[in-house]
């Protein structure tokens, strides 16, 4: 009688603790917002990726991507608004994307050839992550840098170009 | 006996099963090719919603009770000026005698179903096909634009660079390049721009310093696309819009580049010693129809003008714009007839979208001159068309139709466009319901 006394008090302490856990919270900040789509910091696959961005989503996510800031809403409207009036979006994402890959506010966040060949295997790794939110796989990473090793002329933004208007960035 | 009749009807079926696929909609084995009228089309939704009493009918200010009849539209249509009580800036016309000399005149043709709204007008032009409701105007149209027909039904098969459709404005109207049709759609799709953003200010201030690519750096990065999308189970095609060939992309994103800084000079629709002001957004989105026309020689081409929409408020200004928009096709038409390929061997027609009501409403203008609406009555129906090209294959100073017995339909302009570039025999025949505007050809 004594001990199943015990048993019982000892079970609702037990119980007591556990239903009084604290709760733990992470906080995640990110550095890319994009709008309406929400931040997925890293994806395991690019299966993963099966809704089209907006072209507000795509145009503020290149913004964000290349400026590593937000995009103004006026920049936002007009070039939303521009895009409207192409009928050929690839053509047109080429305009957008060319124009900001001219401007010498992003070819500074850019490296240079010089650092990317340093560390061909780091500008791989970052740049898939900067762009598609995910790590490269085995073979992205051989071909990828079998590409850039045989070609002199191929420069971090034209890489920075391709991946910008590949059909894998137009989907998250 | 009967097993071998089975077996030879059993043959006959499946001979005919591995025929069938090579049998063409209209009965032949093989796609037509070389029956084309002439080689180009020119498309001109003469629109904002245009009655047929002050341009084919030349009523000006007859109908109001507030001044002389007269012929506004010089360009097009034969008849004298207004002789006095001018309530806009009369412009030499630019042609030495009108187009409707050059072409046939449907007088009175008919917006018969559906409300004439701007769009459905537009829609029932570019698919054959009215629409009894208000349409979504933020989706592309349930039936195939003539631009999904010119091009899955030509042979051999056209780029869309072959295909443009330019609109004065943006609002529903880039919807119009082609439609939601599951056997047509962006695959058979044109050109879309609006000239007057994608040539106007945010244009300029993006794009005009912007360097095109070398060919060396657009193979790198067409390399380079190519292997990333390898890597992706998404294709272009799951991507909504029309798709250019790579070629065709670079020319064009050239071709606007140069407009957009200065490279390409440009010539406006305007009469000497007229100030640049008078431009209208009709004659900016005809200045670039012809830079696209000079550019890209393409086999169809669609634009519209909407500036005289004013006449819901301002009928001064109504017969102001008509008056220009007039100068701008005639200067349109001049400059086809200088062009080496396509001269003389260009179809334009010319056809409102709609027309406007009988009555008007109760707004009057800074000239006393009340306004029109247009909310589907009779006289809004009414419009008319303008089918000019070569003599020998469009009839020269033809005029058809009459107030009592109208000629033709809104959503005949299809299927002439199928005759002209020689596809109609090759439409799937349940498609549509409107006629060939034979009258118009020899």
């Amino acid at each position: 009688m004594q001990v199943s006394k015990w048993i019982v008090g000892a079970l609702a302490v037990t119980l007591f603790w556990s239903s009084c856990k604290k709760e733990i919270t992470q906080e995640i900040i990110y550095d890319n917002i994009i709008y309406q789509i929400d931040t997925v910091p890293v994806y395991d696959s690019n299966l993963e990726k099966d809704r089209l961005k907006t072209p507000l989503q795509f145009i503020s996510s290149v913004f964000s991507n290349l400026y590593f800031s937000s995009i103004p809403s006026s920049v936002l409207d007009n070039l939303v608004v521009y895009r409207l009036s192409v009928g050929d979006k690839s053509l047109v994402n080429e305009l957008i994307i060319n124009a900001m890959l001219q401007d010498p506010v992003v070819l500074a966040n850019i490296p240079t050839d010089e650092e990317m060949r340093l560390d061909i295997d780091d500008f791989i790794f970052t740049t898939y992550l900067r762009f598609y939110l995910r790590y490269p796989t085995e073979y992205e990473k051989y071909e990828l840098k079998n590409m850039i090793e045989e070609n002199t002329d191929l420069d971090p933004v034209e890489i920075f170009r391709a991946f910008l208007l590949s059909n894998e960035y137009q989907f998250y | 006996m009967k097993r071998r009749k089975f077996i030879r009807n059993l043959s006959m079926a499946a001979a005919g099963a591995i025929a069938a696929p090579y049998i063409l909609p209209s009965g032949r084995l093989f796609a037509a090719s070389g029956s084309r009228l002439v080689n180009h089309v020119v498309l001109v939704l003469f629109g904002g919603g245009i009655r047929n009493q002050e341009s084919v009918e030349q009523q000006y200010l007859l109908s109001q009770g507030a001044g002389p009849g007269g012929n506004v539209m010089r360009n097009m249509l034969n008849g004298a000026a207004p002789p006095y009580a001018l309530v806009y800036e009369p412009w030499t016309p630019i042609l030495p005698e009108p187009l409707a000399n050059s072409g046939t005149l449907f007088k009175h043709m008919r917006y018969e179903q559906g409300p004439t709204g701007h769009f459905n007008g537009h829609s029932a032009v570019l698919t054959g096909h009215y629409n009894e409701t208000s349409l979504n105007l933020n989706i592309n149209p349930e039936y195939p634009t003539v631009f999904e027909y010119y091009r899955k039904h030509s042979s051999p098969a056209r780029n869309a660079v072959n295909a443009w459709w330019l609109s004065m404005d943006l609002g529903p109207y880039p919807a119009l390049n082609y439609s939601r049709h599951p056997d047509y759609g962006p695959n058979y799709g044109a050109n879309y721009i609006s000239p007057l953003t994608t040539f106007g200010g945010i244009g300029y201030d993006y794009f005009s310093t912007l360097n095109t690519l070398h060919p060396e750096e657009l193979a790198r990065l067409n390399d380079l696309r190519s292997f990333l999308d390898s890597n992706f189970d998404k294709s272009i095609t799951d991507i909504p819009g029309i798709v250019n060939t790579a070629e065709d992309r670079a020319e064009i994103q050239q071709f606007i580049i140069d407009l957009l800084n200065g490279s390409i000079p440009v010539e406006y629709p305007l009469p000497g010693g007229v100030s640049p002001d008078q431009i209208s957004g009709d004659l900016i989105n005809i200045t670039a129809a012809w830079q696209v026309l000079n550019r890209f020689e393409p086999e169809l081409l669609v634009i519209n003008t909407t500036n005289l929409d004013i006449c819901h408020s301002d009928f001064s200004s109504y017969l102001s714009l008509l008056h220009r928009a007039d100068y701008g096709v005639g200067w349109l038409w001049d400059k086809i007839q200088s062009h080496p390929v396509l001269a003389n061997d260009t179809i334009m027609i010319c056809i409102p979208e709609h027309g406007r009501n009988a009555e008007p409403n109760a707004i009057l203008d800074s000239n006393g001159l009340f306004a029109y609406d247009h909310t589907s009555d009779e006289n809004s129906r009414d419009i008319f068309g303008l089918i000019v090209g070569p003599a020998g294959i469009v009839n020269q100073g033809h005029v058809i139709g009459s107030p009592e017995e109208a000629a033709g339909q809104a959503i005949d302009i299809v299927p002439t466009i199928a005759h002209i570039l020689g596809f109609h025999d090759e439409l799937p025949p349940f498609m549509l319901s409107g006629s060939v505007l034979e009258g118009a050809f020899v």
